[in-house]
């Protein structure tokens, strides 16, 4: 297996004639190669996992990389050294990838069931089964399963629920309890930021007001030489999209607001040279009128647009723009949005109190939201979500420290995952947790059976019944005990009952606050039987030619 | 029916409330008090010659604290009105229109302030310090408070009505029709904790209830038409409310509404409920007493 941080193709030069594997090589290199990556993976699942070391390939003394996330462990193996395993292990990396990519979590369950429900199918077709007519049954009774998770979901509302998800990722209680309050207070969209701190503990802090990363261009009014930073109140805000090369192009803007007795002026610009500049800061008369420039936050043509759009909607500003054909010369009053007070450093600037319409704030924020329940794009998600809790008039910081700067740099990305975690579930709710949720939609499963009388259909069937345990099994198994016994042991328990791994206990699920958030069940659920009933299908393998690695050592 | 009837010279009344058998009136003059249930007036929050500095846009008190919400910050006072002290809530000075003690004042000291322009700001020292809590809150216009639980509290602002699940640590908006609000006045249902009904007076849209905490909304059929709802009260009798130049009462739940009086070309600002009788402010300046 080989093992290394980057791009997988990195370093590899193609060489010889084409190879084709048929059947039954084809299924056991696949197998062989889903075995080795999902054995890497297997480990991580559950509160009691364990960790996977993995040596950098290009640091041979360095300390080996210490991982308990299947989505990063899956990036770090790139290849194997048979390629006909490699393009079982591949097929799995990228499913693994995809479920790390969309939702940061339930990567392990994805790989067990995937693994499950692969070799489980791989047995049947080997017996003569219909590998095409399986794939079919698995994708039919995919939607019967969603249907049973969905009916299991529930919202969450309260500070303990959010600590309990948090919990059931970081498995560190302080965390998870800050982590209760922080939502608690931001909400589903709030702006969180997670830094590494040089205490051993936790700590939390709340900003009001909003702020952008965009900064001053001029830096003469700054009033707090300590700091550099200025501050205005019940300022007026201007808001262009011009490069503003000649100072004549600002006159009319500086002349409109001394007419209008303005106390002051935030002018924002893509840019301003220093002759434009220059003219802003000869404006200035203390005690009569301020004023200053601020470049337009983000250089990304699409951020800055929905930057002027924000800024425009929270401070009631008419913006001109020159896509729209506009000049400076147009400007009236009318165009001056307002705020209660503005502060602004060489990097950051923050509104309190901006003087929009609160309605149209209001509806803006909803089509906004709306946008992000259809967005399919993680990027485009990010962005409307940053957006989204900028808009909302605060943010809070998680200050993560600990003894040593591997601990702290694990509990921050503790932190982080734990943090996407409970914003998944304020969002689409939670389930039973320890692959509960996975469990009780087998009774479904157990009707179709009865009803089912193709063979096909009866496999698929029981390849899932089976299938659907393999999580909570594993959860058993990875904390130290045998899965058959904890699983005949629960089987007298009563319902709504969990064997809680960390106590060694069965109980009460609701009491016990075993969660899962259902974003990461569905969809690891999801991913792992489409993918591997697609998995089931293939016959043939094609080496198109030999991989050899030059430039790394071997 | 009435009892006493005085006029505070011409000025607005905006806010009532009552500390230690005394009746105090937030006024555009500044703070006022009566020790005699209403017949005489006095000036409250400073030395004679201050009238008018200082106006007092909203009140409440619990046992001998009281709270006065100005342009700029709040007084307080915590020994039935004999002594005032400010405290100044951010830069620049917000105007102080509405306050809401913790239903668990008398232990946890927390109280909210909701301002005109710069959102709502939070004590948990009694009145002593305030910081902006307004996380959430993106309506920043708050013209009503009402605080049914220590976690749960609601703010009536501009383009409608935001609850807080945290004592006001922040704020989600509820579906409250915008195209009703602005929301001027708040207040829960008695039996709030059992019957999840709060309501809201608008500007222009009359009376708005709802039975589950906020959730729906829906138009109460008042006996007289009419536009502003400045000001309601909870009273042995039933929910009091000010219906432009009428006055309400409310019974069973708000189910059967008989008129109380007519004002003609005034309008009643404020309310307050004292046993068996109702305080009401009026835009005159009369502040009228009513045996129920």
């Amino acid at each position: 297996m080989r093992i290394m941080q980057g791009k997988k193709g990195e370093g590899i030069k193609g060489k010889g004639v084409p190879r084709v594997i048929f059947q039954p090589e084809t299924s056991h290199a696949l197998r062989d190669g889903i075995s080795l990556l999902a054995g890497a993976i297997r480990p991580t699942l559950g509160p009691s996992s364990g960790t996977v070391a993995i040596n950098y390939i290009t640091k041979e003394k360095g300390r080996p990389e210490l991982l308990d996330s299947g989505g990063v462990i899956a990036r770090r193996i790139i290849e194997l050294e048979d390629a006909s395993e490699d393009m079982g292990a591949m097929l799995l990396r990228a499913m693994v990838c995809r479920q790390h990519d969309e939702i940061g979590d339930g990567t392990a369950t994805a790989t067990v069931l995937f693994e499950a429900i692969y070799k489980a199918g791989l047995r049947y077709v080997a017996a003569g089964g219909n590998g095409q007519r399986l794939r079919h049954h698995l994708e039919q009774l995919l939607p019967l399963v969603l249907g049973e998770l969905d009916r299991q979901t529930y919202a969450i509302d309260s500070i303990e629920d959010y600590a309990r998800i948090a919990e059931s990722l970081s498995h560190d209680p302080p965390m998870a309890e800050m982590m209760g309050e922080i939502f608690d207070v931001i909400g589903e969209y709030g702006q969180l930021d997670i830094r590494k701190d040089n205490t051993r503990g936790l700590r939390r802090d709340y900003v009001e007001g909003i702020y952008f990363n965009s900064g001053l261009l001029s830096r003469v009014l700054v009033n707090d030489q300590v700091v550099k930073r200025i501050e205005l109140l019940d300022t007026s805000i201007f808001i262009c999209d011009f490069t503003i090369d000649d100072p004549r192009e600002l006159f009319p803007v500086i002349e409109c607001a001394v007419d209008a007795k303005l106390k002051s002026l935030v002018i924002f610009a893509r840019n301003m040279n220093e002759a434009a500049l220059s003219l802003v800061h000869a404006a200035n008369r203390p005690d009569r009128f301020q004023a200053l420039a601020l470049k337009i936050p983000d250089p990304n043509p699409d951020m800055r647009n929905a930057a002027i759009e924000d800024l425009s909607v929270l401070t009631g500003a008419t913006p001109l723009l020159k896509v729209m054909g506009h000049t400076l010369e147009s400007i009236t009053p009318a165009h001056f949005g307002r705020t209660r007070r503005f502060w602004a450093t060489a990097h950051q600037f923050g509104l309190h109190g901006p003087r929009g319409n609160p309605r149209q704030w209001r509806q803006h924020l909803l089509r906004l939201e709306e946008q992000f329940r259809v967005e399919k794009d993680k990027e485009q998600r990010d962005q409307l979500e940053a957006r989204i809790g900028k808009l909302l008039g605060g943010s809070a910081t998680l200050f993560v420290g600990g003894s040593t700067e591997p601990e702290i740099e694990v509990r921050k990305n503790l932190a982080e995952r734990a943090a996407t975690s409970v914003r998944m579930a304020l969002r689409e709710g939670v389930l039973p947790g320890c692959g509960l949720a996975l469990m009780n939609a087998r009774p479904a499963l157990e009707e179709r059976l009865a009803a089912a009388t193709e063979a096909d259909e009866r496999a698929a069937i029981g390849i899932l019944l089976d299938a659907l345990a393999t999580p909570t099994r594993t959860i058993y198994e990875n904390a130290g005990y045998d899965a058959s016994d904890v699983m005949a042991k629960m089987s007298f328990a009563p319902p709504g009952s969990v064997f809680d791994v960390l106590s060694g206990e069965v109980v009460d699920l609701q009491d016990a606050g075993i969660l899962d958030c259902a974003t990461v069940v569905k969809r690891s659920t999801r991913n792992a039987i489409a993918t591997a009933a697609l998995a089931l299908t293939i016959d043939v393998l094609v080496h198109l030619r030999e991989p050899e690695m030059i430039g790394v050592p071997t | 029916m009435d009892v006493a009837q005085t006029t505070l010279e011409s000025m607005t009344t905006f806010a009532l409330a009552a500390s230690d058998g005394q009746l105090f009136a937030g006024r555009a003059g500044g703070l006022y008090r009566s020790p005699d249930g209403g017949a005489s007036w006095e000036y409250a929050s400073g030395q004679p010659g201050e009238e008018g500095m200082i106006a007092t846009t909203s009140l409440v008190a619990c046992g001998r604290d009281i709270f006065a919400g100005i342009n700029g910050g709040v007084l307080r006072s915590s020994d039935g009105g004999g002594t005032w002290f400010t405290a100044a809530l951010s830069n620049p000075p917000p105007l102080v229109v509405a306050l809401a003690l913790s239903p668990a004042y008398e232990e946890d000291g927390a109280l909210l302030a909701g301002s005109a322009e710069d959102g709502i700001f939070a004590s948990t020292d009694r009145g002593v310090t305030w910081r902006g809590w307004n996380f959430g809150l993106i309506d920043l216009n708050v013209n009503a408070l009402a605080w049914a639980t220590p976690s749960l509290a609601f703010a009536g602002t501009e383009s409608g009505i935001f609850h807080s699940r945290n004592g006001g640590r922040a704020w989600r908006p509820l579906p409250f029709p915008m195209d009703l609000a602005p929301v001027i006045s708040l207040q829960l249902s008695p039996d709030f904790g059992t019957d999840g009904t709060l309501f809201a007076g608008t500007e222009k849209h009359g009376l708005q209830v709802s039975h589950d905490g906020g959730e729906t909304w829906g138009a109460v059929a008042l006996p007289v038409a009419g536009e502003a709802v400045n000001a309601m009260a909870n009273t042995a009798q039933g929910l009091a409310l000010t219906l432009d130049e009428v006055l309400l009462l409310g019974r069973d739940g708000g189910a059967t509404w008989e008129t109380l009086r007519r004002f003609p070309d005034q309008t009643g600002l404020a309310l307050l409920a004292q046993g068996d009788q109702l305080v009401l402010a009026l835009s005159g300046g009369e502040v009228v007493t009513l045996a129920l």
